[in-house]
């Protein structure tokens, strides 16, 4: 093994994605549209890519900052990143022009991306009712999901569950509801939709359907409602699988940054793992209560 | 001639003086789908100790300008399965490059059965002695601080392992010098500095600490001129080879710890954000060779012209950085 398993031409390689629009979809919410052959062609529902915040003369942000990617056009070669501003990166990801709406002419912007990094979720039993659960910008994986499982050959029937602390932050929601899938959100001060935790609105619409045991639940979401949506389909014996976020420091297992009490199988002992290197995606059943341990 | 980047430490010969820093190449497997392995002159795996660690609470990484801080907490998997778990050891002996095993321990006996077990592994070309981290309150640091803890560890392991012997200092002292001095009287064949230095970073609305490590230790490019500065002081004040570490980014920064001293580099954190670093650095340092007209990485080692020596510019550090005046 003098060379490693993998040929030279699949080397997962930091690669400079064109710019191909940059819309703002609601206050502090964008859709980051990239191309990039590679990084189309390869990605799956869970996946993540890591985005180099500057223009790559600067050693500020250091760190890539990591996104799950919300739809791929392999077709085309292009991917779509669902994204919120909360800091420098962020905010510089936002900055970035939208050449769909600026004079052509101009030279492509590039961005340089690592990636698709990560696992991706299981397919569903052929008879399952398949329950996406999400909360806030945690909706972003679930759309590639809903969108691959509508491609496949039968597909299940799904509802998605979107939560929000009120209805103004449900900007995602409008992508989903373009979907021929049920489409419920919750909100917790009940602005809009279910008055709760969309964790809350996935039992009662689990109840109304009889509390069939071919429920399927893919989450992705804040702490809380990872942790909760753990401890239902645990106590009520669903399959459920989460999609886990930590602070990242490479993205890739190579710092042991981003660990978080999992264990191997169901008879294994909780030990630290890297969400990034064996997830970000987790059956239900791995996970510590509490998640983080 | 055609230039060559191999490079010496000891009796140890490199194919080139880009080795990977410990804690940041995981133990090679998980970099595959990036670089091979094999480009590198070498690969140092995260520290091992005798029992398996699992680490510090979270958060465990925090970014800070042009840096991070970290406070992992030599999360490992032990020595037993370092060595038999064919992710490990086993994986890493089949790349085409030198294996250097990073030890960590609490006890110079800890450190001493570790080297005894891996003299027996011929994968192992070197061991790297961690005496220097700062995350853990037993992390091999109070080795690093004591200029005699640090002799006498270096010669407990000096004893026991045939091989060549890397001991890694930490930054976190007065003068790096005395510590430098005393793990080479040890019979340390090569000394790598810069471990990471300890920091920390606070959230004051919640008024807590970033990590939950609480103090955590800086690398990236923030530490360059640091480390530049103690691997320059080192390389004045020792005789045997130095590995430079600290916010290494492209060709031109390994460049500059190999003309301030170092005959060999590690690269850290930038992997994270360029895993296939090393094949572009390695590519750049053959370039540089060509346009300085050097035959080889060695020509250039410790090649820095100073107006002053290294002992009266610590002299003036340790003053205040009060001016001493040229040529004097
Ligand atoms: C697997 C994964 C998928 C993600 N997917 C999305 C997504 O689809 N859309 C989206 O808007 N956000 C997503 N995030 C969160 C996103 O990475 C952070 O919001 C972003 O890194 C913040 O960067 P900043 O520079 O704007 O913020 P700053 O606060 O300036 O960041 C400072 C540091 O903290 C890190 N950081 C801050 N918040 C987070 C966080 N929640 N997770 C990880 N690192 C963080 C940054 O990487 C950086 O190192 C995801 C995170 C992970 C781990
Ligand atoms: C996340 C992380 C983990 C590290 N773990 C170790 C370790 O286990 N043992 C060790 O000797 N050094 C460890 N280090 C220190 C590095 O090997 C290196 O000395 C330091 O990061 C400075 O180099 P850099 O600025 O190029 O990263 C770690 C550094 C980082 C960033
Ligand atoms: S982010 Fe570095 S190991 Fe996961």
């Amino acid at each position: 093994m003098s060379t490693s398993d993998c040929q030279p031409s699949d080397y997962i390689a930091p690669s400079a994605s064109e710019v191909v629009s940059n819309r703002q979809i609601g206050p502090d919410w964008y859709v980051l549209r990239l191309r990039e052959e590679s990084i189309a062609r390869r990605s799956e529902p869970g996946m993540f890519v890591q985005v180099l915040c500057n223009d790559g003369e600067s050693f500020d942000p250091l760190l890539r900052r990591p996104f799950s990617v919300y739809c791929a056009d392999k077709e085309n070669g292009t991917y779509d990143i669902l994204y919120t501003t909360v800091g420098r990166g962020t905010r510089w990801m936002a900055a970035l022009p939208d050449p769909e709406t600026t004079a052509s002419g101009e030279s492509p912007v590039k961005v340089d991306v690592l990636g698709p990094l990560g696992n991706t979720f299981s397919t569903p039993g052929e008879d399952e009712t398949v329950y996406l659960v999400g909360g806030g910008v945690g909706v972003a994986p679930l759309y590639f999901l809903a969108l691959h499982l509508l491609a496949l050959p039968a597909p299940p029937k799904i509802h998605f569950c979107m939560g929000a602390r009120t209805g103004e932050f449900l900007q995602g929601i409008e992508d989903f509801r373009k979907l021929p899938i049920e489409t419920h959100v919750a909100t917790n001060d009940g602005s809009e939709g279910f008055h709760g935790f969309v964790t809350d609105l996935f039992v009662e619409l689990w109840k109304d359907a009889g509390s069939a045991e071919n429920a399927r639940i893919y989450g992705c979401g804040p702490q809380g409602m990872n942790e909760s949506l753990r401890n239902l389909s645990i106590e009520n014996d669903l399959a459920c699988e989460i999609c886990l976020e930590s602070m990242m420091g490479c993205g890739f297992g190579i710092c042991f940054g981003c660990v978080a009490p999992i264990r191997k199988d169901a008879d294994s002992d909780f030990i630290n793992r890297r969400i990034c290197w064996e997830g970000p995606v987790f059956n239900s059943t791995l996970l510590c209560p509490g998640i983080e341990g | 001639m055609a230039e060559t980047l191999k490079t010496r430490l000891g009796s140890l010969e490199l194919k080139n003086p880009i080795l990977s820093a410990s804690g940041t190449f995981g133990y090679g497997k998980e970099v595959e789908s990036f670089v091979d392995p094999s480009v590198y002159g070498g690969i140092v795996g995260k520290s091992i100790s005798l029992e398996p660690r699992k680490g510090n609470p979270l958060p465990r990484t925090w970014e800070t300008a042009s840096g991070m801080l970290n406070s992992i907490g030599l999360q490992n998997p032990g020595i037993d399965a370092f060595i038999s778990d064919p992710s490990y050891l086993p994986r890493m002996s089949a790349y085409d490059t030198r294996v250097v095993v990073n030890l960590v321990g609490d006890t110079v006996d800890e450190y001493v059965e570790m080297a005894r077990r891996l003299d027996s592994e011929s994968a192992v070309d070197a061991l790297e002695l961690n005496i220097s981290c700062p995350n853990c309150p037993l992390g091999g640091m109070e080795f690093g601080v004591d200029p005699e803890a640090t002799r006498r560890l270096v010669e407990a392991v000096r004893e026991n392992f045939s091989r060549t012997i890397i001991a890694k200092l930490t930054p976190n002292v007065t003068d790096v010098v005395p510590i430098a001095r005393a793990a080479e009287a040890g019979g340390a064949d090569a000394l790598s500095l810069v471990n990471t230095y300890v920091g920390m970073a606070v959230e004051w609305r919640q008024r807590r600490p970033r990590l939950g490590g609480i103090t955590g230790g800086l690398s990236g490019p923030a530490i360059k001129p640091l480390a530049l500065r103690l691997v320059w002081l080192a390389a004045q004040n020792c005789e045997i080879p130095i590995i430079g570490i600290g916010g290494i980014m492209n060709t031109d920064d390994v460049l500059e710890f190999i003309v301030a001293g170092a005959s060999a580099v590690q690269i850290g954190t930038v992997q994270f954000i360029r895993p296939r670093i090393a094949l572009e650095i390695i590519e750049g340092l053959g370039e540089a060779l060509r346009e300085l007209g050097a035959g080889s990485i060695g020509e250039l080692v410790g090649t820095l012209e100073t107006d002053r020596d290294a002992i009266t510019v610590r002299q003036a550090d340790e003053d205040g950085g009060e001016e001493v005046p040229v040529g004097e």
